[in-house]
C-alpha cells in the first residue's frame, strides 16, 4: 500500500462544480491514468481518496489537497506523470509526495487556516472598498444571521443563528495586491467556521448596500495547519 | 463569443450546466470548418447529456475535420430569466458562439412534452419560431429522434426532419450543404431544401400541403413539387458492426441522469408488443458482435475513467452473445471496480442470473414490466409473459437475495375491463406471498407503477381511442381500493400529461398553432410535473378552436387517412391491421428474431436484414 498526497488546483473552468463533482473528476482521472487505486470493502466500494476540505460551488483554489491510496507501490515520478497527463482543464497537479510515515493524520482534522481572496466587481470603487475594510476591522464584533433549513422535527422551518464573523478570522482583513481584492484569513476548526460568501454578505449588509454579492469572485489561496503547508507536514 | 459574468452564473442553480469545458468535449478550429451543427435535446443539461443518440451524432460529426458539432440544452427558468435580463442569446457549450451563427441546429425529439422548450430555445437564440419567417443567413432547424413518426404537430417550426437513424444520413446532409455553399449563387433556403429533400430519409414539411374535410378530419398530404416523394421511409444502419459510434463520450462535471457509459449491444426489438412504438420504429434487430462490443467497452472506459457501464438495448437480455460478452467484460475488469448493468430485464430466470452475476456489489431493486394484470390482457398486447414466468423470475430473484421488486403496468389498454385493473393488485399480492413462502419473512417491498396508456402512431393500437381523464381516474381509484397490503407501494400520477401526449402524438399540422399559443402563455418544461400546467393547454386548444377529442378519444377507422403516414418506419399498414385483429382475438404473434418472418414488411421495404449472431441470419 502506498499513499500519495497531492496538491492540485481548482481553476476558473471548475469554479461552479461542487465538492462531490470535483472529487468524482479526480477519481475518474485516476482511473484513466490506470493507477492502481485502492477501494474500500463492502457493498458499495469507493475509491480511497480523502480531501483536505470541501470546496463550495463558486470558489476556485490555488491549492487543494488529497491523499490517494494505491494498492501497489509505484514511484513518485511515474505517479506524477501519469496523473498529470489525464487531469481535466482547470485541475493542475502541482506536487505529489509519498506519505512515508506509517501513520498519517487525516488532513481534515489538521487544517486550521484558509486564506481567501475576494475580487469585488468594478462598480465598487477602491476607496469604498478600503473604507469597508477599515470599518470592518475597527468594529468589535460583526453579527451575521445564518439561515439553515431545519432538519428532523424542525423540518420545513428556517432556523436562524446569530454568529460573530470576527471570531472566525485569524487576522484583520487586508487589501490584496490586485485591484479590488480583499484578503481574509479564516480559522477552520471542528467547532465551525465561516464561509467567504458569508463575509461578503455581511459586508454588503453593513457597509456596501449596492454590492451584488454574486458578482464577487472567491479564490482560496492557501490552506494550512500550524502555519505550515500541508505538503510539508509529511 | 458569449462571456458569462459571475453575477449571472452565481445567481442560478447548478451553474456548471452552462459553462462547458468537460473532459472529451470537442473544440474545433473554425478556420477549417465548412459546416457546423448545434446539437440539442430541448431539456435541461442533465437530461440532454444522457441521450445516447446525441452522443453518437456528436462523435460521428466531429470525426470529420471539416465539420464542427457542439451542444446546447435548455436553460432552466432561473438561467433563462438571467439571459433575457442581460440580453444573452442562447449559445453552445464548446465555442460559446451564438446559436444563430451555426449552419444547422438539430433537436432530438424524445417526447412530445418538450416541444414548447424548442420554441423557447429558438426565441432565446433570436431565431424566428416559424420556419417560413427565417431568412437566408439563419441556421436550418432540423428534428430527429423517436417522435419523427408523427412530426405534423411541429411541422411549421422545422425546416426539415431526419426520419430514422441519423448517424449516416447526417453526414449526407452536411455534404449536401458544403456542396451547396460552394455552388449556389443565391444562397436561397428553398434551393437547399430541394437538394436535401432528395436525400433518402429527409422530410421537408413546407413542401407539402395538408387538406382537411369539412367535418374537420384529415384528408391528406400532397407534395407541392414533382421531385418530392409522397412517403419518406426511415433510414436504418445496415452494418451496425462497422458504423461509427461512441468511443470517447463527454464526461460531465456534474451528476447527470444516466451518469454511466452506454454500450449499445444491438438496435431493434422484434418481440412485437402491440402498444410499443419503439418495437416497430427500430426494426429489424441488428446486433453487434461481442468482439466489437468488448473493444468498444475498453475504449470507452479508457477514455473516460467511468466505473459504471450500462449494456443498453431495447431488450438487452435478448442479445444472443450476452453470456459470452459478460464473461469477457468481467474477465477484463476483475480486480478493478467496474459495474456493468442491464437497463431492462426480461421476465425469466436467465435474466435474473445475469443480473445476479453483474450486480455482485449492488443489490438495488429489480424492475419487471408485465404491463398488464391479467393473462387475457397480456395476450391482447402480445406481451408473451405468463404469471408463471413472473413468479419464477421473482422466485429466482428472492433466492439470490433481492427484496425489492418494481412492477410496471399500463392502464387504459384496448379491451381493458375492471377485472384487468384489479388483476394488477392480485399479481402484486402473489409476488408478496411468494417472498414469504421462500424466505419465511415479510420484509419484501413491491412497487407497482402504473402509467396511463398513450396510443402511438405506427403501432397496431394507432386507431384506438385513448381513455378519458375521468376513466383513468376511476380505474386508478379501483386499483387503489384493491391494494391493501403494506408491502405494496402503488405509484401513479395524474393523467393530464398522458392526455396531452395522447393528443399531440396523433395530432396533425393544425396543432402547431396550439403549441405556439401554449408556449406564448408560458408553457415550458411540460414533461416536468412541477412545471406542467394543463389549464394553459386547455385554454390554448380552446382559443384555436380545436376539439381535442378528435385526436385522442376517437377510435379511428382503418380506411381513414392518418396524418402521420408519410413519415414511416416502413411497416405495412395491413400488418398493423392484422395485429389489431389478432389482439381482439387474444392471439399471439411470435418473435421474428430467431424464427420465421411475421410479415411486418420492414426488411423488404428497406432492403435490410436481421443480424443475430446466434441465429446467424
Ligand atoms: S420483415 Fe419480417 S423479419 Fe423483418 S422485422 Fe418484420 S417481421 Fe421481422
Amino acid at each position: 500500500m502506498t499513499v500519495f498526497r497531492i496538491e492540485i488546483t481548482k481553476e476558473e473552468q471548475l469554479r461552479y462544480i461542487s465538492h462531490l463533482d470535483y472529487a468524482n473528476l479526480l477519481q475518474r482521472a485516476i482511473r484513466r491514468a490506470g493507477l492502481p487505486a485502492a477501494y474500500s470493502e463492502g457493498f458499495n466500494p469507493h475509491m480511497k481518496v480523502s480531501f483536505a476540505s470541501a470546496m463550495a460551488v463558486g470558489v476556485t483554489a490555488d491549492a487543494e489537497y488529497a491523499d490517494v491510496e494505491l494498492t501497489n507501490n509505484i514511484c513518485q515520478p511515474e505517479f506524477f506523470d501519469k496523473l498529470k497527463a489525464v487531469l481535466p482543464a482547470g485541475m493542475k497537479l502541482l506536487r505529489a509526495k509519498e506519505i512515508t510515515s506509517g501513520r498519517h493524520q487525516s488532513m481534515n482534522a489538521l487544517v486550521d487556516t484558509a486564506l481567501y481572496e475576494m475580487k469585488f466587481p468594478d462598480d465598487i470603487t477602491a476607496d469604498e472598498l478600503q473604507a469597508t475594510i477599515d470599518q470592518f476591522n475597527a468594529a468589535p464584533t460583526l453579527i451575521f444571521v445564518r439561515e439553515k433549513q431545519g432538519k428532523g422535527a424542525k423540518k420545513g422551518r428556517i432556523i436562524k443563528k446569530e454568529i460573530d464573523i470576527k471570531q472566525f478570522l485569524a487576522s484583520a482583513l487586508t487589501a490584496g495586491e490586485a485591484d479590488n481584492v480583499v484578503l481574509a484569513a479564516i480559522k477552520v476548526s471542528p467547532l465551525g467556521s465561516i464561509k467567504p460568501i458569508e463575509i461578503i454578505n455581511a459586508l454588503k449588509i453593513n457597509y456596501l448596500p449596492t454590492l451584488d454579492s454574486n458578482a464577487v469572485l472567491i479564490n482560496r489561496k492557501t490552506l494550512s495547519a500550524g502555519g505550515k503547508n500541508l505538503m510539508d507536514l509529511i | 463569443m458569449i462571456k458569462l459574468s459571475p453575477a449571472v452564473l452565481q445567481a442560478v442553480s447548478k451553474p456548471a450546466r452552462y459553462t462547458g469545458g468537460e473532459v472529451n468535449a470537442v473544440h474545433k478550429d473554425y478556420n477549417k470548418i465548412s459546416c457546423s451543427f448545434a446539437l440539442s435535446m430541448p431539456d435541461v443539461y442533465e437530461v440532454g447529456m444522457s441521450n445516447l443518440g446525441l452522443k453518437i451524432l456528436y462523435e460521428v460529426l466531429n470525426s470529420r475535420t471539416d465539420i464542427a458539432a457542439e451542444r446546447v440544452y435548455t436553460p432552466w427558468p432561473d438561467m433563462e430569466e438571467k439571459m433575457r435580463e442581460n440580453n444573452i442569446p442562447l449559445y453552445t457549450l464548446e465555442s460559446f458562439r451564438e446559436l444563430k451563427e451555426f449552419d444547422f441546429i438539430g433537436f432530438s425529439l424524445q417526447y412530445e412534452l418538450i416541444y414548447t422548450n424548442i420554441l423557447n430555445m429558438l426565441d432565446l437564440a433570436g431565431i424566428p419560431i416559424f420556419s417560413k419567417d427565417r431568412t437566408a443567413e439563419m441556421p436550418f432547424i432540423i428534428g430527429g429522434g423517436p417522435c419523427v413518426y408523427n412530426v405534423e404537430p411541429i411541422a411549421e417550426f422545422f425546416d426539415f426532419f431526419i426520419i430514422g437513424e441519423g448517424e449516416e444520413v447526417i453526414l449526407e446532409v452536411a455534404d449536401a450543404y458544403i456542396k451547396w455553399q460552394a455552388q449556389s449563387k443565391t444562397h436561397d433556403r428553398v434551393e437547399f431544401l430541394h437538394r436535401v429533400a432528395a436525400i433518402s430519409g429527409i422530410y421537408v414539411p413546407s413542401f407539402y400541403r395538408a387538406d382537411y374535410y369539412e367535418n374537420g378530419l384529415f384528408k391528406g398530404l400532397t407534395p407541392l413539387y414533382d421531385d418530392i416523394p409522397t412517403t419518406i421511409n426511415k433510414r436504418v444502419v445496415k452494418d451496425m458492426e462497422n458504423v461509427l459510434t461512441v468511443e470517447k463520450p463527454i464526461v460531465p462535471y456534474i451528476n447527470i441522469v444516466h451518469d454511466r457509459l452506454m454500450l449499445e449491444l444491438f438496435r431493434g426489438c422484434s418481440r412485437g408488443c402491440r402498444f410499443c412504438q419503439a418495437g416497430i420504429a427500430y426494426r429489424p434487430v441488428r446486433e453487434r458482435s461481442s468482439e466489437r462490443l468488448r473493444s468498444l467497452a475498453k475504449k470507452m472506459i479508457n477514455n473516460t475513467g467511468y466505473d459504471e457501464m450500462s449494456l443498453t438495448s431495447l431488450s438487452s437480455a435478448d442479445y444472443s452473445c450476452l453470456p459470452v460478452l459478460i464473461d469477457d467484460l468481467t474477465e477484463d475488469y476483475t480486480g478493478e471496480k467496474m459495474n456493468f448493468s442491464l437497463p431492462s430485464l426480461r421476465i425469466d430466470s436467465f435474466s435474473i442470473d445475469i443480473a445476479h452475476k453483474l450486480q455482485t456489489t449492488r443489490k438495488s431493486g429489480l424492475t419487471f414490466a408485465p404491463e398488464a394484470g391479467t393473462q387475457r390482457l397480456r395476450d391482447v398486447i402480445n406481451k408473451g409473459v405468463t404469471e408463471e414466468d413472473l413468479l419464477k423470475a421473482c422466485s429466482a430473484a428472492f433466492k439470490h437475495g433481492w427484496k425489492t421488486v418494481k412492477l410496471y403496468f399500463m392502464m387504459g389498454l384496448p379491451t381493458e375491463t375492471d377485472e384487468d385493473v384489479i388483476g394488477i393488485a392480485t399479481l402484486a399480492e402473489k409476488v408478496v406471498a411468494l417472498y414469504k413462502e421462500i424466505k419465511g419473512r415479510r420484509d419484501v417491498k413491491v412497487t407497482v407503477s402504473v402509467s396511463c396508456f398513450v396510443p402511438k402512431p405506427f403501432t397496431p393500437f394507432q386507431w384506438f381511442g385513448q381513455n378519458s381523464k375521468a376513466e383513468f381516474k376511476r380505474k386508478q381509484q379501483i386499483l387503489k381500493e384493491h391494494i391493501n397490503n403494506r408491502a405494496i407501494q402503488f405509484n401513479y400520477h395524474d393523467s393530464s400529461t398522458s392526455i396531452l401526449e395522447g393528443i399531440i402524438s396523433r395530432g396533425d399540422r393544425r396543432l402547431s398553432k396550439v403549441i405556439y399559443r401554449a408556449y406564448k402563455k408560458g408553457a415550458k418544461f411540460d414533461g416536468w410535473s412541477e412545471m406542467f400546467k394543463f389549464p394553459i393547454w386547455e385554454e390554448a386548444f380552446a382559443e384555436e378552436g380545436i376539439d381535442t377529442s378528435q385526436y385522442n378519444l376517437r377510435t379511428r377507422d382503418f380506411d381513414e387517412q392518418l396524418p402521420w403516414e408519410h413519415t414511416t418506419p416502413g411497416v405495412k399498414k395491413q400488418f398493423l391491421i392484422n395485429e389489431w385483429n389478432k389482439a381482439m382475438q387474444q392471439e399471439l404473434t411470435h418473435d421474428c428474431r430467431r424464427s420465421s418472418c411475421t410479415g411486418c414488411g420492414i426488411c423488404q421495404a428497406l432492403d435490410v436484414g436481421i443480424i443475430d449472431w446466434e441465429g446467424n441470419k
